[in-house]
């Protein structure tokens, strides 16, 4: 197990270098984001009462749109640049798996923390602390996701609307468990336990297809 | 069905392959093949194009599934065409690190140096000449050191002095216990030191001439 990890670990490093040194998400995905926060304002109006009534759905919808672009990162990039090959059998699946799911969990969490943050500071609408392990739990769960699909579309032509046609019906309980666990006067409990089973279905289903998608 | 090339008939083998074939629906990529090599054995792949050598290296190193046949290796087999290996934001000395350390090995600086990429080590891949990133995967093949190598054309983009580096680099993985299987158009690529080689023609094993 320690050598899955010691596996998992490097590749989720190298992940974090390539993009500390290409700058790939870093240029669409801030801006991206900033611009989302911004039109919401604009479209929902200035009455601050319906801006909070939004505000706990919004990071996900925006985490939703902006995996699309990161799923490329998974398989399709290391197929562009003659990596695939290298990777797979350089680790086993299931190493290669946590290694990109991981790196994608660290992502698709940050783009939630960061949406939240210009919620709360541009739309003064601030998610309660309950939002806060519903952005981690959701972002883990939709990272098995997104790396299952962008393994399973990274040969495809018309890969990013096939991803966002499977992404959205494969999210929605991650979208509606994580907008409910973040909304004032909701339960949690409940919402952040539908997100853990969640997670523990999808990271499974994923550990267990992760191999057949390998194969070519 | 040709007679299998036997590189290294009666050794512990590194890779056999046993009437592997690649069917691309009805197209026919590559007919039933044989292929028996030991430890470092160098056995070269020669053809035109669409002869159903890259074919036959992907299904070596297991990178693609035959659609008949067995294939059978000796722990890691590694499959690279020139400028495979490293992704453009990587430098080549984060690439070579990567399956260095993946590989529990040490050499990284002597495997840049072996391919005459020290002075670049720190640019970008993604700024290096197609022939400078051939390298990059020479010294990436060098430092993994699999037991079974596919290279794939490895002196495409190379100068003489590049083309000479591959030389090296194939001697030493040989050198190693490392069975190499080298698809190539030039005929003089390795003519020394090749154990075997055969002939590939529209998927079809020919024996070399």
């Amino acid at each position: 197990m320690s050598g899955v990890l010691s596996s998992a670990g490097r590749i989720a490093r190298r992940e974090v270098v390539l993009e500390a040194s290409g700058r790939e998400l870093v240029t669409v995905v801030p801006p991206f984001v900033l611009a989302a926060v911004v039109l919401a304002g604009l479209g929902f109006g200035p009455r601050p009462e319906v801006l909070r009534a939004v505000a706990p759905a919004l990071p996900w919808l925006v985490v939703l749109f902006a995996a699309v672009p990161m799923a490329r990162s998974v398989a399709a990039a290391e197929r562009d640049e003659g990596c695939w090959h290298l990777l797979r059998g350089l680790v086993s699946p299931g190493e290669l798996f946590a290694g990109k799911a991981g790196a994608l969990a660290l992502w698709l969490t940050l783009t939630w923390a960061g949406t939240a943050v210009l919620i709360a500071a541009m739309l003064d609408a601030p998610l309660r602390a309950a939002a806060v392990p519903a952005g981690v739990l959701g972002g883990v769960g939709l990272a098995a996701l997104v790396t299952t699909f962008g393994v399973a579309l990274a040969g495809a032509e018309k890969r990013s609307g096939l991803l966002s046609v499977l992404l959205c019906p494969a999210a929605v309980p991650v979208l509606l468990a994580g907008a409910q666990a973040g909304t004032a006067g909701v339960n949690a409990r409940p919402w952040l336990l539908l997100l853990v089973a969640y997670d523990v279905i999808a990271l499974a289903v994923a550990w267990a297809v992760f191999p057949v998608l390998l194969e070519e | 069905m040709a007679p299998p090339a036997d590189a290294h008939a009666g050794i512990d083998a590194r890779l056999v392959l046993e009437g592997v074939s690649r069917s691309f629906g009805r197209t026919l990529a590559l007919a039933p093949v044989s292929l028996r090599l030991g430890p470092g054995a160098i056995c070269l792949v020669t053809g035109p194009n669409g002869s159903g050598k890259s074919t036959l290296l992907r299904i070596a190193a297991g990178v693609t599934k035959s659609s008949s046949g067995k294939r059978w290796a000796a722990g890691s087999a590694l499959y690279l065409r020139p400028g495979d290996g490293a992704r453009h934001a990587q430098t080549p000395r984060q690439a070579v690190d990567f399956v260095a350390r993946s590989r529990g090995r040490d050499g990284v600086e002597e495997a840049l140096d072996a391919v005459g990429l020290r002075r670049l080590a720190d640019t970008p891949v993604g700024r290096l000449s197609s022939g400078e990133r051939a390298r990059v995967t020479l010294a990436i093949a060098l430092v993994w050191s699999p037991s079974v190598a596919c290279l794939d054309e490895p002196t495409a983009h190379l100068d003489p002095a590049g083309a000479s580096a591959a030389t090296d680099v194939t001697a030493r993985l040989a050198a190693e216990g490392t069975a190499v299987l080298v698809a190539t158009h030039d005929e003089g690529f390795l003519a020394d030191l090749a154990d075997a080689r055969i002939r590939l023609s529209r998927g079809r094993l020919e024996l070399a001439p």
